[in-house]
């Protein structure tokens, strides 16, 4: 029995690059939300690759088409929108079906990189203020490198480097894990891993917004914000039939954290019908910290498991549980499935509100969906078939659903190849 | 049967076949070992990608050497018999895999011998244990080499 | 939170822990048994999802950020 019971820490790794396999994999992602938001298309490819006995690269790259539309807040005085429940953005089942977006017509620039902002201002008659979708559309890029270096003792050193552009996101990651085995039989096993990213966010000024550039001039000012992500992890095998990894996590984050599209309505007055629509502001920083836990286990030689636990707790005032279970059935030597249920709430952040008359002077504000106290839950379904030793391909088909009413359908597809 | 198994692997847990040791008569036979003649012994399974890349460089070796000197037996622990079975058919298939294989699906040739890694070799010559080399190692092909004939002098 | 995660910690070092000798990590080393399991790329693409869906993160691996995702 090797049990270091000193050692109560434990966490989740997805390890990247530390077998002992050559080979590359595409996936091809559709994933689309319902009432016409977001529509992604991606495909995607991984490239895994060992150099002797102590260097594996690894190294990925996708494409997203990112098209359709965000609700937010915004003043349309006279043009199409869907008229949510102005109280808290439910669907209304008497909703016209047909033409949810609100291009704008607006004068500034700002209009064709989509924003919302066109539709901000301050003293807007407070019978236009609607909660609607927005259109955008975007193409991102991002790649990431990791290079595993394998010691005399057999412990592994990770370093990586994540690279993601958009039109108005900029993302620079650099990572660096370190394993050490604690016993020799090498069934124990504890890892430190630290990242840095540096995020760059172009904001187009317009009035209220939360530039320093001239508000009028429509220009745009590039804001920053950095995340630092530590994360301690435990791995044990149980048996010969299962494992269990336990980590430890903290993330802090600093900089422009809002998100430039979304919108709050301020000073809501029914008697002078005026409102402001405003961007929303976020705080510029987060700590976060939590704890996750994953078991799997090969129930029989034909059935596996897989269970994670996640809880998530920061600065905000939100925390939030996930469960995460899959099963793998191995139907025959060349077919296998998987059916998975995952399960996620969360709680909404201290300047959370959906109400259009409620924020006044607050200093923080947000009516952003992401930031509010939903739940959710995810059906996925795989089918994987082992064409030969060399060659696998597989079809996923997987539903996503929040208690916000947004759903989300996506379908991955691709193939393996082991050389 | 499987409490004698776990008795025996129990049994064997402190004990491992080191370099000098004695491999018992029951082994021996079980792998047909002759007198005078070097044997490398290679576990292995379809589930170690180590192994997997190993395989092809030690048949690259036993195209090297004199069989009647030197002979390359490989010991394939995969618990399910046919799945080691269609492992060493495609590496066979692919001109990559040219010993002898023995199957040892209830594991308890390798049990015996106790590695602390896989894949593992071992240089047996009349029954003596000359040399192990565990784990994945650069250029598993010269270091054999190289070995078989620091040995012959 | 804090109890079921300490709880499983003790769970784990209860003694139900077996050494798994090496040639008996056939099963542990099988795909089914791997994070994202047949698809690791795919499990990529869900992370991304649920980050740009949700407001948590964290708790799979320092590695593969840069999503952009604000």
């Amino acid at each position: 029995m090797q049990l270091k019971l000193s050692i109560a820490a434990a966490a989740l790794l997805i390890s990247v690059a530390s077998q002992a396999e050559d080979y590359v994999t595409f996936q091809y992602l559709q994933y689309n939300e319902n009432d016409d938001r977001t529509a992604v298309s991606a495909p995607s490819i991984m490239i895994n690759k060992d150099f002797g006995t102590d260097f594996t690269l690894n190294a990925s790259f996708v494409y997203d088409a990112v098209s359709g539309a965000s609700p937010t807040f915004n003043s349309a005085a006279g043009s199409m929108l869907d008229d949510y429940d102005d109280d808290d953005h439910d669907d209304d089942d008497d909703d016209d079906d047909d033409d949810d977006e609100y291009s704008s017509s607006g004068a500034s620039s700002a209009a064709s990189s989509g924003a919302s902002a066109f539709a901000r201002g301050t003293d807007l008659n407070a019978t236009d203020v609607k909660f609607g979708n927005v259109k955008y559309d975007d193409k991102r890029v991002a790649g990431g490198l990791a290079l595993t270096s394998r010691f005399a003792n057999r412990d592994e050193l990770t370093v990586g480097f994540n690279y993601s552009s958009e039109k108005d996101f900029y993302s620079k990651e650099a990572s660096a894990e370190y394993m050490h085995w604690l016993d020799d039989s090498k069934n124990q096993s504890i890892s430190l891993g630290l990242s840095y990213q540096f995020n760059e966010i172009l904001v187009t000024c317009i009035e209220n917004s939360n530039c320093d550039v001239d508000t009028k001039s429509g220009a745009s000012q590039k804001m920053d914000a950095s995340l630092i992500n530590a994360q301690l992890s435990f791995s044990q095998n149980i048996n010969s039939d299962s494992y269990a990894k336990i980590a430890l996590f903290a993330i802090v984050e600093d900089g422009y954290l809002t998100n430039p599209y979304m919108n709050v309505v301020r000073n809501y007055n029914e008697i002078t019908n005026t409102a402001d629509i405003v961007s929303e502001n976020r705080p510029d920083s987060k700590i976060a910290y939590g704890a996750s836990i994953k078991y799997a286990n090969a129930l029989t030689n034909k059935v596996s498991l897989q269970l994670a636990y996640r809880y998530y707790i920061d600065d905000w005032g939100m925390d939030s549980n996930t469960l995460d279970s899959d099963i793998y059935y191995e139907y025959t030597s060349d077919w296998i499935f998987k059916f998975g249920l995952r399960g996620y709430i969360q709680s909404e952040a201290d300047f959370y509100n959906a109400k259009k008359d409620y924020f006044t002077n607050e200093v923080y504000a947000s009516s952003d969906q992401r930031m509010s106290g939903f739940s959710s839950i995810t059906y996925k379904t795989d089918a994987d078939y082992k064409i030969s030793e060399q060659w696998s391909v597989n079809l996923s088909a997987n539903f996503y659903t929040q208690s916000t009413g947004n759903n989300a359908t996506y379908f991955m597809t691709g193939f393996r190849y082991n050389f | 049967m499987k409490i004698l198994i776990v008795l025996f692997l129990f049994l064997t847990n402190i004990l491992a076949y080191q370099k000098g040791d004695i491999i018992s008569e029951n082994i021996a036979s079980h792998l047909g070992l002759k007198e005078n003649k070097m044997y490398i012994v290679d576990f292995f399974a379809s589930w170690c990608g180590s192994c997997k890349k190993e395989i092809p460089l030690i048949s690259k070796v036993n195209r090297q050497i004199d069989s009647n000197k030197v002979e390359i037996i490989g010991i394939d622990v995969d618990k399910d018999v046919n799945k080691g079975i269609k492992f060493q058919e495609s590496l066979k298939a692919d001109g990559n895999l040219n010993f002898r294989v023995i199957n040892d699906p209830q594991n308890l040739i390798i049990a015996e011998f106790n590695p602390i890694g896989m894949p593992t070799l071992y240089y047996i010559k009349n029954k003596k244990i000359i040399k192990i080399i565990t784990g994945a190692i650069d250029n598993i092909d010269k270091v054999i080499l190289n070995d078989l004939k620091e040995m012959e002098q | 939170m804090k109890t079921i995660l300490i709880l499983s910690t003790l769970l784990l070092f209860s003694g139900c822990i077996k050494e798994v000798k090496p040639w008996e990590k056939g099963v542990l080393a099988k795909e089914t048994m791997k994070d994202g399991g047949t698809n690791s790329l795919g499990k990529k693409f869900e992370e991304h999802m649920y980050f740009s869906k949700e407001a948590s993160k964290g708790g799979s691996g320092v590695a593969g950020g840069g999503c952009g995702c604000n």
